[in-house]
C-alpha cells in the first residue's frame, strides 16, 4: 500500500504519515460491498444538480434510521409497494416539467420527426450518464431508445415520447441505488465518483469528477487527492457537512418537535427549524470558516440566532430578519452545542425535560458509548414534585439508588441532571418549584458544577474526537462495522491535526476503508 | 404489562360470520401504542353475555358482532423493552437486538399474501398520529404508514378511482408505463444476480413492488367493479394542525376510517393495518397534561390519564367499526374480522 500523498505548496509530494508522525496506515480486511438507497435528501439534490432547481417533488417514503444515520439505514432497507409508487409518480411528475420548462437540460438535440432514433440515442446516452453516474451500455441504451421511440409514435409527439425515458432513468435501481461492487478489491473509478460526491457533497457527481473518473484518475492517490481537495473547498460541501451533522444528531426530526404552548409559552412551528438551522450555521462557521477544533462546537460563545431564537434565549436579536452570528453572554450559563434547543428541545418530553433522553443522547451519540436495554418488568414511574422532591434530580433519585437502575442510569443521569437549568425547551431557569436547581455532577471521573462546566468535560472527553471519526466513516461508507486498528489509525490524525473536521472528511476520503471492498457475500 | 403494544384482535362469533352463506376475506388491523390497563380492560365476565369493562365500553354499539379474546401471552423475549413487545405481537419471532429488526413479515402482510392478490393494493397502512407504522414483509423491510389523509384520499380515490358505472381508464399512457416498469424489472433482476444474499432479498423486495404497481395499472383499465356499498368518499382536509400545540389525532382517525371503510368496500384492498399511534407513541393527547408513553411511566396510583386516553382511543375504534357498517347492509364488516 502506497503511502498517502499530501500535496505540498511547493508542489512536491509528503508522504502525510510521516507529516504526522502516526505511522503506515494498518492493513485493512475490507467488508462486502453494500448496496445503498439513495435518501430522501440524496434523491433532491441530486434532481437539483441534474435538472436545475425548483422542481415540485411528490414525496418519498421516509428515511429510516440505523443507529441513528439514515446513510446506514439506506444500506438495510427495502423499498416497500407504496415506496415503489411514489418512485413512479417522482419520476413522471419531473420528466414532465422538465420537458415543459427546461428541455435543454434532458435533451440535447432537435428532433427531425417521431422516430429521431439517433437524437434519442444521442441524447439518452448523454443524459443517462449524469443520471446514473457511469456510461450506458449499449444494451441499456437500446432498451430506453425503444421506450422512447414507441411512446414517440403512440403519442404522436417526440417531447412527451422522451418523458418515457427520463421516467424510466429515474425509476431503475440504477439512479435509485448505488452500486459499488468494486473490481479486483477496488472500488472503480465510476463508484469512487459516486462515493465521493454523496459523501462530502451529499448529490451526484459533477462532470469534473465523472470526467476525473473517465480518466482514471480517482483510483490513482494523487489524482483523489485532488478531487478530494477540490471538493472540500466547493460550496457544496457545506451542503455535505450539514447533512451528516444533521443525521449525527437526528436533527430531521426538529421538524416534529412537540411541546405543550401552554407550558411553553414561545412555542410555535418555528422554533424546530430555526433551532436546526441554529446548530447548522455553528457547524458551518466552525468547519469552514474556521477550520477550527470540533470539540469547540461544546464550549464556543458564538451562535448564530434568528428573533425565534433570540428570543428562547433572551439575548437580542443579531439580526431584524433571518439569522446573524452573535456570542452569548457570559453570565448566561448558555455555551456551544449543550447550549442549544436543537439539543434540549428535542431530547425531551413535551411537557418538561428528561434527565435519562438528554443524557442517553450525549452518551451514544456523542460519545459512542453503549447503554444496555432496560430490563423488562421494571416500574418507571417517578414520583410527583413535592416538598420532599421539588426539582428533577430528587425525583429521579431512585434511578440511582436502586441497583438494578442505576448501573445504566450512572452512566446517562448525571449527565441529564447537568442539564436541569435548561428547560423543555431550553430557556433558562434557575429554580424548580422555588427550589434552586443543582447540576452539579461528574462524567467518567470529571467533575463539573454548572452545565458550562459540563460543556468543557464533554469537550475534554478521550471519547469525544473518536466518536465523530467512527461516525463520520460509518456514514461514508455505509457500514456499521469498521476495524478498529484503522478507527485508532484515523483518531490519531483526527487529534494530531487539532480535531479539524475538514481534515477528518479528507482523512476518510483517502483511507482504505473508501477505497477497499470484498468480495460478495 | 408489556412495555410495547396491544392489539384488539374482534372474531365476530361464528355464526355471524357466515353472511348469505360466504366467509369473510378481509383484514384489518386496529394498533395503537403503549397498550392498556389490564384492571380497566379484562372484562369479568366470559362467555357472550359479558359486561364491557371501563376501557371497553365505548364499543357497545357494536359488542353484538365482538369477541374479547384474553388469556393471550407474547411467548417471545423482551429483550428490548418498548419494541420487544410489538415484534412478538404482530410476528410471532423475537425482534433482533442489534438492530431491532422484525424478522419476519407482519400478520397484516401474512394475510396479504394469502388474500391481497386481487386487488388493486395488496395492502394499505395508515396512521392516524404521524407514526410508520409496523407492517413488514420481512427484516427491515417496512411498509410505510400513510399519514396524511388528503394524500391517502389522492392515491386511492383521485384521478385513477372509478365508481361502479364508470367505464374502466382508457389512457395509451397505461401501457408505455408498464413498458418502463418491464424495463426498470429487467435491471432490478440483473443486479440481483450481482449481490449478496441480504441485498438480493432487498432487490426482490423492490421487485415485487414494481410487478404490484404493473398489475395496478393493467388493472386500471377494466371497469370497476359492481359494488353496492361503493362509493367516492368525502375529501378529507388538506391539512390537520395543530390545535394549541395539540396534533388532531381524533380527526385525522376518523378521515382515515371513514376511507378504509370505503376501501373496502370498493374491493381497492382486503387487508388494511391503521396504526392509530405507534409503540412507545409520546403524542401529548388533547387534554393530558403529559405525552402518552411519559404518563405511562410517570403517572402514579391507578394513572387516571392513561386510562381516560385508552377510552377515547377506543371511541376511535369504534369509530373505525361503525364506518365500516354505514354502507348498506353493513356489507363492508359483514366480511371482515378487524
Amino acid at each position: 500500500m502506497s503511502p498517502l500523498l499530501l500535496l505540498a505548496c511547493n508542489g512536491e509530494p509528503e508522504p502525510l504519515d510521516e507529516v504526522l508522525e502516526r505511522g503506515e496506515v494498518p492493513a485493512f480486511d475490507a467488508p462486502a460491498p453494500v448496496l445503498r438507497r439513495l435518501t430522501q435528501e440524496q434523491y433532491t439534490n441530486s434532481l437539483d444538480d441534474l435538472f436545475g432547481e425548483g422542481l415540485v417533488l411528490p414525496k418519498l417514503e421516509p428515511d429510516i434510521e440505523l443507529e441513528g444515520l439514515y446513510a446506514l439505514g439506506a444500506a438495510v432497507t427495502s423499498a416497500s409497494p407504496y415506496g415503489v409508487e411514489q418512485y413512479e409518480s417522482a419520476a413522471f411528475s419531473v420528466a414532465e416539467q422538465v420537458m415543459a420548462e427546461r428541455s435543454d437540460l434532458a435533451l440535447s438535440c432537435e428532433p427531425e420527426g417521431l422516430d429521431d432514433e439517433a437524437c434519442a440515442s444521442q441524447s439518452l446516452g448523454e443524459l443517462g450518464r449524469r443520471v446514473w453516474r457511469r456510461p450506458l451500455t449499449q444494451g441499456e441504451l437500446d432498451v430506453l431508445v425503444d421506450l422512447v421511440l414507441v411512446a414517440s409514435e403512440t403519442l404522436e409527439d417526440f417531447d412527451a415520447g422522451y418523458e418515457y425515458g427520463i421516467a424510466a432513468l429515474l425509476q431503475s435501481p440504477h439512479f435509485l441505488y448505488r452500486i459499488e461492487g468494486g473490481s479486483d478489491g477496488a472500488y472503480t473509478d465510476w463508484e469512487m465518483a459516486t462515493r465521493l460526491s454523496y459523501f462530502l457533497w451529499n448529490t451526484t457527481p459533477d462532470e469534473e469528477l465523472l470526467l476525473a473518473a473517465e480518466a482514471g484518475e480517482l483510483t490513482d492517490d494523487a489524482g483523489l487527492a485532488a478531487q478530494v481537495d477540490r471538493m472540500l473547498e466547493d460550496e457544496r460541501a457545506q451542503d455535505g457537512v450539514r447533512n451528516l451533522f444533521a443525521e449525527l444528531w437526528s436533527l430531521y426530526e426538529l421538524d416534529e418537535l412537540s411541546k405543550d404552548p401552554t407550558l411553553f409559552l414561545h412555542m410555535s412551528d418555528q422554533v424546530g427549524p430555526s433551532a436546526r438551522e441554529e446548530t447548522l450555521l455553528g457547524v458551518e462557521h466552525l468547519v469552514f470558516d474556521l477550520d477550527g477544533d470540533y470539540t469547540t462546537i461544546f464550549t464556543t460563545r458564538t451562535t448564530f440566532l434568528d428573533r425565534t431564537m433570540a428570543a428562547l434565549y433572551e439575548v437580542p436579536a443579531p439580526e431584524r430578519e433571518g439569522f446573524g452570528e452573535t456570542e452569548l453572554p457570559k453570565e448566561g450559563g448558555r455555551r456551544g452545542f449543550l447550549g442549544q434547543a436543537s439539543f434540549l428541545a428535542l431530547q425531551a418530553h413535551p411537557v418538561s425535560t428528561s434527565v435519562t433522553k438528554r443524557g442517553q443522547f450525549l452518551r451514544e451519540r456523542v460519545l459512542c458509548h453503549i447503554i444496555p436495554p432496560p430490563p423488562s418488568d421494571v416500574d418507571t414511574s417517578i414520583p410527583e414534585a413535592s416538598d420532599a422532591a421539588p426539582t428533577m434530580r430528587e425525583r429521579v433519585a431512585r434511578h440511582l439508588e436502586d441497583p438494578s437502575c442505576a448501573s445504566c442510569h450512572e452512566i446517562t443521569d448525571p449527565v441529564g441532571l447537568g442539564l436541569e437549568n435548561f428547560d423543555g425547551i431550553g430557556r433558562w431557569r434557575s429554580e424548580e418549584n422555588g427550589v434552586a436547581i443543582d447540576p452539579s455532577g461528574d462524567v467518567d471521573g470529571d467533575a463539573f458544577a454548572t452545565a458550562w462546566e459540563l460543556g468543557g468535560v464533554i469537550a475534554a472527553h478521550p471519547d469525544l474526537g473518536p466518536c465523530l471519526v467512527e461516525r463520520t466513516t460509518q456514514y461514508a461508507t455505509g457500514n456499521v462495522s469498521q476495524s478498529r486498528e484503522l478507527m485508532n489509525w484515523h483518531e490519531d490524525g483526527f487529534e494530531i491535526e487539532g480535531n479539524r473536521v475538514l481534515f477528518l472528511l479528507r482523512d476518510v476520503a483517502l483511507s482504505p476503508a473508501f477505497r477497499q471492498v470484498g468480495g460478495v457475500e | 404489562m408489556l412495555g410495547g403494544a396491544a392489539v384488539g384482535l374482534f372474531l365476530p362469533p361464528l355464526e355471524a360470520m357466515a353472511c348469505d352463506g360466504v366467509l369473510p376475506t378481509r383484514f384489518g388491523l386496529f394498533f395503537w401504542g403503549n397498550g392498556n390497563l389490564p384492571d380497566f380492560w379484562t372484562p369479568e365476565q366470559e362467555g357472550t353475555d359479558y359486561t364491557l369493562s371501563e376501557q371497553l365500553t365505548p364499543l357497545s354499539p357494536m359488542q353484538h358482532k365482538l369477541a374479547v379474546i384474553t388469556g393471550l401471552s407474547v411467548k417471545t423475549p423482551n429483550d428490548v423493552p418498548h419494541s420487544s413487545g410489538a415484534a412478538g405481537v404482530l410476528t410471532g419471532i423475537g425482534l433482533r437486538v442489534e438492530d431491532e429488526a422484525f424478522m419476519g413479515p407482519t400478520i397484516d402482510q401474512i394475510i396479504a399474501n394469502e388474500i391481497g392478490g386481487e386487488t388493486i393494493y395488496r395492502s394499505v397502512q395508515t396512521s392516524a398520529s404521524g407514526g410508520s407504522g409496523r407492517s413488514y414483509n420481512g427484516p427491515n423491510s417496512l411498509n410505510p404508514a400513510e399519514a396524511d389523509p388528503y394524500a391517502f384520499y389522492e392515491r386511492l380515490f383521485g384521478a385513477t378511482f372509478r365508481e361502479p358505472g364508470e367505464e374502466g381508464i382508457v389512457d395509451p399512457s397505461l401501457g408505455l408505463r408498464r413498458s418502463v416498469l418491464d424495463a426498470v424489472m429487467n435491471d432490478l433482476s440483473t443486479l440481483e444476480s450481482q449481490v449478496g444474499a441480504e441485498d438480493k432479498a432487498r432487490l426482490e423486495q423492490h421487485m415485487t413492488g414494481v410487478r404490484e404497481l404493473e398489475q395496478r395499472l393493467a388493472r386500471l383499465e377494466e371497469d370497476p367493479p359492481n359494488l353496492e356499498a361503493c362509493e367516492r368518499p368525502a375529501e378529507p382536509e388538506a391539512s390537520y394542525p395543530d390545535i394549541e400545540g395539540r396534533p388532531q389525532v381524533s380527526a385525522r382517525n376518523r378521515a382515515f376510517c371513514d376511507m378504509l371503510a370505503m376501501a373496502l368496500a370498493c374491493d381497492q384492498t382486503r387487508v388494511f393495518g391503521h396504526y392509530f399511534s405507534d409503540p412507545v407513541s409520546d403524542v401529548l393527547y388533547t387534554g393530558a397534561t403529559a405525552g402518552h408513553h411519559d404518563l405511562t411511566h410517570n403517572e402514579s396510583g391507578d394513572q387516571p390519564e392513561v386510562n381516560a386516553i385508552t377510552i377515547a382511543i377506543m371511541e376511535e375504534f369504534n369509530y373505525l367499526l361503525e364506518a365500516s357498517t354505514r354502507c348498506p347492509k353493513g356489507m363492508a364488516l359483514c366480511w371482515t374480522t378487524v
